[in-house]
């Protein structure tokens, strides 16, 4: 008796060893139906959670925030909005200039409206390239849509399922953002290294650029809006050859992205 | 004795929310694997019950916490198919409550190194995380001792 139940346990534990494996290899990380449970799951187990959830904001409030912090918090927000609506006119009339009398430019339809996310996971696999957030599509999230710490890129909605979205970060070495560099205007192809540091290609030999100089999103990719800080240079890449005639510069992220709790996601209209 | 799947949920849960309030500054203890490890070597339940709960346990906790799914829950049934053997072999002489806390930890210990090795780009990053969780598994596994053994293998 005790010999057929030890027998069933093996049998049991080997079939779902196999079925496991199995799983990982036929749903794959990411893909549609994956994206398809985790999202079902998390409207499900969420509201299990919001005990949790509501007990951490108040913590969190009660040691971080008092009413003065409070308000100067609503105030910088406020101001970063401001910021980041004369940044994307200030780049429109850049482009205009340098346009130099041809045929101008569409304006920027202005009207930007931003969401607040707040981060649900954030799996250490994949830590320099996808966070999800409790915003999706019910909210008005779409794809493409870039997302925001403060007044820094963070990254840009990667797929907006019902109630979540997976971002994609500047870190990650599948997102190309075409961008500029404020001081000189010289328009690069920002790519992350999936290592917390983002890598500047294209960029003309003989205008070295300096360390510190910033970089902004360049014209517009799907929803991307020009004119969104997203890095400085930190400083010219040793393996470029003498015959290239490009440089790439290693470019370190504005937003802290190890201390990412919250992000706003940018409604362009 | 509560019926297993109000256990396993309740612990579940448990981890679930301890997770949500301690991310992403800390990696909160697999307390799931630990108590059913626990259980395993106590021998009241249904083996193959177990097997099933750790299952489904870890294919929640990859759809919850975005594993690859099937990837915790392969990392759960290994670790109690391990637990079992190496229980099994063991002389009853051996069959001390050190050992099964140094067995059901170890488990935790190689879940949780299977996961970095995995993730080899994250090492860096979680290695303060990693010995707390290790620590905070350990501290369960001497309570959980204390509950769940006592007068099973003293």
């Amino acid at each position: 008796m005790r010999g057929r139940k030890l027998s069933e346990f093996w049998q049991l534990g080997i079939a779902l060893v196999a079925f496991s494996v199995l799983l990982m290899a036929t749903v794959g990380y990411d893909s549609e139906i994956d994206l398809k449970i985790r999202d079902s799951f998390y409207q499900t187990v969420r509201y299990l959670e919001l005990p949790a959830v509501v007990l951490k904001d108040i913590t969190r409030g009660v040691l971080l925030i008092s009413e003065e912090k409070k308000s100067l918090l609503e105030t910088i927000d406020s101001l970063q909005r401001d910021n980041i609506a004369l940044r994307l006119q200030l780049n429109n009339l850049q482009s205009l200039q340098a346009l130099n009398g041809s045929t101008p430019a569409p304006a920027f339809k202005a009207g930007v409206k931003v969401l607040k996310a707040r981060i649900i996971y954030r799996h250490p696999g994949w830590w320099w390239r996808y966070i999800t957030v409790d915003r999706g599509s019910a909210d008005g999230v779409k794809r493409g849509m870039p997302v925001l710490s403060g007044k820094y890129v963070v990254g840009r909605i990667f797929v907006a399922e019902d109630r979540t979205s997976v971002v994609e970060l500047i870190t990650s070495p599948d997102l190309r953002i075409p961008v500029v560099v404020e001081e000189t205007r010289d328009i690069g192809v920002l790519s992350g290294n999936g290592k917390g540091k983002m890598t500047l290609s294209y960029m003309p030999k003989d205008v070295p650029l300096q360390h510190d100089m910033k970089v902004i999103t360049a014209f517009a990719m799907d929803n991307f809006v020009p004119g969104l800080l997203v890095g400085t240079i930190e400083g010219v890449q040793e393996e470029t050859t003498d015959e290239d005639d490009f440089s790439s510069y290693d470019v370190k992220p504005s937003a802290n992205l190890s201390q990412l709790r919250s992000v706003i996601i940018l409604e362009v209209m | 004795m509560y019926p297993l799947w109000l256990v396993a949920a309740a612990w579940w849960m448990i981890q679930d929310i301890l997770q949500v309030l301690a991310a992403p500054i800390v990696v909160v203890p697999d307390m799931y694997i630990l108590m059913l490890g626990m259980s395993l070597i106590e021998g009241r339940r249904s083996n193959t019950s177990l097997l099933i709960a750790a299952f489904v346990g870890g294919l929640l906790w990859d759809a919850r916490w975005g594993s690859p799914l099937g990837f915790t829950a392969l990392s759960y049934v290994g670790s109690m198919v391990a637990i079992k053997a190496l229980w099994t072999i063991m002389s009853k002489a051996a069959r001390t409550p050190a050992v099964a806390i140094i067995l059901v930890f170890g488990a935790h210990l190689c879940i949780s190194a299977i996961g970095l090795i995995f993730y080899d780009d994250s090492t860096s990053l979680l290695s303060v995380p990693f010995v707390v969780k290790q620590i905070g598994a350990l501290l369960l596994c001497l309570c959980m001792r204390a509950h769940l053994l006592r007068g099973v293998t003293d």
